[in-house]
C-alpha cells in the first residue's frame, strides 16, 4: 500500500513538474495521469503495490470531493433571478451532451 | 465547579485543530454511505451529495468559516490529484480494448467537446440568459481547474464556472442509473465515455462503481475532455461568436 501511495505521489509531483516547466493548460495530476499510463505500458504490467493502492483509493474518490462540493452552497447569492433557467440549461445540457456522447460512441464502436 | 471561559477555550482549540475539518469529513462521507445503503442506493443520496450537505450544516453549527475549512483539509485535496493519476491503472487494464476503441473514443471526444459547449451556449441564448452566466456555463463540462482558467479566458467568473461545473458533475450519479436504462450500454466502455463526458471526475466517481472498466473510460472521457476543451474551447466560443455563428444561434 505504502510502496505503490509513493509510486503514485512520485508520478503526481513529476506531473505537476511538467505542467510547470511547459505552462501545460492542463492540472499537473492529468499530466501524471498519463505519464503513469506510459511507464506502465513500457514496464508491460501493474506491479501488485500499485494495484493494491489504486484499488484502495478508489473507494474514497467521492469523499475527496466534498470539500470543493461544500464550497458550492457559497455561490447561490449568484444566481438569485435567473436560477430557474440556468437549471434548466445544466440539466438539458448534460441530458443533450450524454446522449450524444452515448449515441456517436455505440455507432462507432464494433461491435 | 466547571470555568465556562475555560470550556469555551477548549472547545476553540478543537474546532480550529487541522484535524477537525478532515474528521467532520471523515464521519460526514460515513453518514453518506450508510444513509446510501439504507435507501437501497438511491441516486439523490448519492453519499457526496448528502455528505456535503451534512458538512455545509456542520460548519453552521461549529462556526467554522468555509475557508478556514478548506484550509485545514487542502491535504485531501491533494490527494484528489493523487487519485487522478491512479486512473492511469484501470485504463492501463482496459488497453486492449482501448486499443480496438481508439478512433471511436477520439472522436467522440472531440465532437462531444465541440457539442457540450454549443449545446450549453445555444440553451443559454434561447433563454435569454446574461452574457456572464452564457461565459461561465460555456466550460462545465470540464474539471473544474481546467475549467476556472479557461471560462476566465473568455470572460466568463471563475466562481459561477467553478459552481456549475459542479452541479453539473452531480447529474452525474443523480441520473446516470436512469439514463443507463433509458440507453442500455452493449460494454462498459460506452457508458464510461458517455458518463465522463459530461460529468468528469465526479462521473468518474460514479462510474468505477459501475465495473473498474467503466471507471477507466470514464477517466479517459474526463482527461481528454479537458486537454481538447482547453486547446480549443477559445476556437469553438468565437466560432459560435462570429457573424454566421452568431446568425445561426438568433
Amino acid at each position: 500500500m505504502l510502496m505503490g501511495l509513493i509510486i503514485l505521489v512520485v508520478f503526481q509531483l513529476a506531473g505537476e513538474w511538467l505542467a510547470g516547466y511547459f505552462s501545460l493548460p492542463l492540472p499537473g495530476s492529468v499530466c501524471g495521469l498519463f505519464l503513469l499510463l506510459v511507464f506502465l505500458l513500457l514496464k508491460g504490467s501493474v506491479g501488485s503495490p500499485l494495484l493494491a493502492a489504486s484499488n484502495k483509493l478508489f473507494a474514497y474518490l467521492p469523499m475527496l470531493l466534498i470539500p470543493v462540493t461544500a464550497g458550492a452552497y457559497s455561490w447561490f447569492g449568484f444566481l438569485s433571478t435567473s436560477w430557474l433557467e440556468i437549471g434548466g440549461v445544466l440539466l438539458l445540457s448534460f441530458f443533450a451532451t450524454y446522449s450524444f456522447a452515448f449515441i456517436l460512441m455505440s455507432k462507432l464502436s464494433p461491435r | 465547579m466547571i470555568d465556562f471561559e475555560k470550556v469555551q477555550f477548549a472547545n476553540q482549540v478543537v474546532v480550529s485543530h487541522p484535524l477537525f475539518g478532515i474528521l467532520i469529513t471523515f464521519m460526514c462521507f460515513q453518514s453518506g454511505r450508510f444513509l446510501f445503503e439504507k435507501t437501497g442506493r438511491f441516486p439523490l443520496f448519492f453519499p457526496l451529495l448528502t455528505a456535503a450537505i451534512l458538512l455545509i450544516f456542520l460548519l453552521k453549527f461549529f462556526g467554522l468559516s468555509y475557508q478556514r475549512y478548506f484550509d485545514s483539509v487542502e491535504v485531501l485535496h491533494w490527494l484528489l490529484g493523487t487519485v487522478t493519476v491512479g486512473l492511469a491503472v484501470p485504463l492501463y487494464e482496459s488497453l486492449r480494448r482501448l486499443r480496438s476503441l481508439f478512433f471511436p473514443v477520439f472522436i467522440t471526444v472531440i465532437s462531444s467537446a465541440a457539442f457540450a459547449v454549443f449545446i450549453v451556449v445555444v440553451l443559454a441564448r434561447v433563454l435569454g440568459l446574461d452574457e456572464v452566466f452564457v461565459k461561465s456555463l460555456a466550460t462545465k463540462s470540464v474539471t473544474t481547474p481546467i475549467a476556472v482558467s479557461l471560462s476566465e479566458e473568455i470572460g466568463g467568473k471563475a466562481a459561477l464556472a467553478t459552481f456549475f461545473v459542479l452541479v453539473t458533475g452531480l447529474f452525474g450519479p443523480i441520473f446516470v442509473p436512469l439514463l443507463l436504462k433509458i440507453f442500455p450500454a452493449r460494454n462498459d466502455a460506452i457508458s464510461g465515455i458517455a458518463i465522463g463526458v459530461p460529468a468528469h471526475a465526479i462521473g468518474t466517481a460514479k462510474a468505477l462503481e459501475i465495473s473498474r472498466e467503466c471507471g477507466a473510460f470514464a477517466a479517459l472521457a474526463m482527461s481528454l475532455m479537458g486537454l481538447i476543451t482547453a486547446l480549443f474551447c477559445r476556437g469553438f466560443y468565437d466560432a459560435l461568436f462570429s457573424p454566421l455563428g452568431a446568425y445561426l444561434i438568433t
